[in-house]
């Protein structure tokens, strides 16, 4: 694959910069480049390397902050940047660290593949590895932290069973028996050596995680192997689809590992763009496509395939999904906004119900909010429900 | 006889840019292993199978060094990976059967 020359910097003059404010744009900036290398399609806007030492270890430890330690390396050993030998031996051992992690972690999904397996619990590896080996230049270019596993909601009980049984501990309990399996994303468990499990549900937490046609997801799949293994992952239109809705509801601000992950699965030709498209629009999330697409553009100066470009360029989101997204990104994401409007997307008065009254009284359970804010929250659940 | 070393099948790797990080999934407590600069292109030569003079050959044209030096080099370096369980001895090749 011929890299993109982007990244190439020349022998401008420059003004020192004066103020931290300066120098943060910098250091963004920078992160820009790391986080288009290598991406087809891509070309950011213009940006130097880090002007000195100082500035260099700030980016390579942004870069092992949001796991982008692969790009950057690769951007080094290019020689488009040429990295102090400081920042440079800091830069290639945090990149082992986070490389040394990915392995482990591939060994605990090959040992929770094999368990479910036995247990005849269906499940498809999302994001990380699959990304890792399925769509980026080489496996070494992706880093991840976490094991991500879509298992149906009937079968959550006994994955999470398998889960504790290896030593995961669930993060947050259950809002109240059942809710798991009808209306939950699904449960995070932490093990002893710092690493993490997720057991997705559904793609998103709160509405746009509750819209998704979540057989669609079970019904396109794609293999891929570790060490011989073969496991399943979802295909490439919804590989992108769930890279959207991670860099836009996942957290208030895109991380640029998300936003490599929306340019790497992308639709390519026309055809692929109407498939994931359509798939987005049975799902309900083509708000979050068109926010997701629109924010790559911006941050990675990235130049989507023809007919995804045209159809986000005149797509418009309705009110609803406008104010559904605003509980997910910026200054305004609130989890309990997001539970609230999930009472607009639980199918039937009976569902809404059930969804809100497990927002309204969940049962107690250590680290959960008090009382009082928990019958506020569902109250407000409560009258979304009898008037959405 | 003379064995033939490749990687082991059950093992999971990836190549940086200043070598490699090899993690055997043979033994559940096993800590990944860093292969340094030449120890990478050695990782990456054994993806088929060779003996340490097929190795030491290949890798010879790369280091100009000669292969006798090489082979002494390499050879405590593949009874380490045994030992670490990320590399494996081929079985032998059956003999040509005789011209009847």
């Amino acid at each position: 694959m011929t890299l993109p020359t982007a990244a190439i910097v020349g022998p401008l003059p420059r003004e020192e910069p004066t103020s931290i404010d300066e120098i943060e744009a910098e250091i963004e900036r920078c992160f820009h480049v790391v986080a288009a290398f290598g991406l087809p399609n891509c070309v950011p806007a213009y940006a130097r390397p880090p002007r000195d030492e100082q500035v260099w270890l700030r980016v390579v430890h942004e870069a092992e902050r949001q796991r982008m330690t692969g790009p950057l390396s690769q951007l080094v050993a290019s020689g488009r940047w040429t990295c102090p030998s400081v920042a440079g031996d800091e830069l290639r051992g945090s990149h082992r660290r986070a490389m040394a992690l990915t392995l482990m972690l591939e060994r605990d999904l090959l040992a929770i593949a094999a368990d479910f397996d036995a247990a005849g619990i269906g499940f498809r590896v999302l994001k990380g590895t699959a990304i890792a080996r399925l769509d980026e230049i080489d496996p070494a270019w992706r880093s991840f932290g976490d094991i991500d596993l879509l298992v149906r909601g009937e079968d959550l009980g006994r994955a999470s069973t398998l889960v504790e049984r290896r030593g995961g501990r669930r993060r947050y309990p259950e809002p109240r028996p059942g809710f798991d399996a009808r209306f939950s994303k699904g449960a995070s468990y932490v093990f002893d050596r710092n690493t993490e499990v997720d057991l997705h549900r559904t793609l998103a937490a709160g509405p746009f995680g509750l819209t998704m046609d979540l057989d669609d997801l079970f019904a396109h799949t794609e293999t891929f192997s570790v060490a011989g293994t073969p496991l399943l992952a979802l295909d490439r239109p919804s590989r992108f689809l769930h890279a959207c809705q991670h860099a836009i509801l996942g957290s208030p601000r895109p991380r640029a590992g998300a936003i490599r992950d929306i340019v790497r699965t992308a639709p390519v030709t026309a055809v692929d763009c109407r498939v994931a498209l359509g798939r987005a629009g049975r799902w309900q999330i083509e708000a979050v496509v068109a926010a997701a697409v629109q924010t790559s553009i911006e941050r990675v100066g990235w130049a989507p395939a023809a007919e995804l470009e045209h159809w986000v360029r005149w797509f418009r989101p309705s009110t609803r999904d406008q104010r559904w997204l605003d509980a997910y990104r910026g200054g305004h994401r609130s989890y309990a906004a997001q539970m609230i409007n999930g009472v607009e997307a639980v199918p039937g008065l009976r569902n809404k119900m059930a969804y809100a009254l497990a927002l309204a009284a969940p049962a107690a359970a250590p680290g959960r909010a008090p009382l009082p804010d928990r019958w506020t929250r569902g109250l407000r659940a409560v009258r979304r429900t009898l008037r959405p | 006889m003379t064995r033939r070393f490749r990687q082991e099948p059950a093992a999971v790797f990836r190549t940086l840019t200043d070598g490699v990080v090899v993690l055997s999934l043979i033994e559940p407590d096993d800590e990944p292993l860093f292969l340094a600069g030449p120890g990478g292109d050695l990782w990456a030569a054994l993806a088929t199978p060779h003996t340490l003079d097929e190795l030491a050959i290949e890798l010879s044209s790369r280091y100009g060094q000669p292969p006798e030096r090489i082979a002494a080099d390499i050879a405590p370096v593949l009874e380490d990976l045994l030992a670490a369980s990320i590399l494996v001895v081929e079985p032998a090749e059956p003999a040509e059967p005789a011209e009847p």
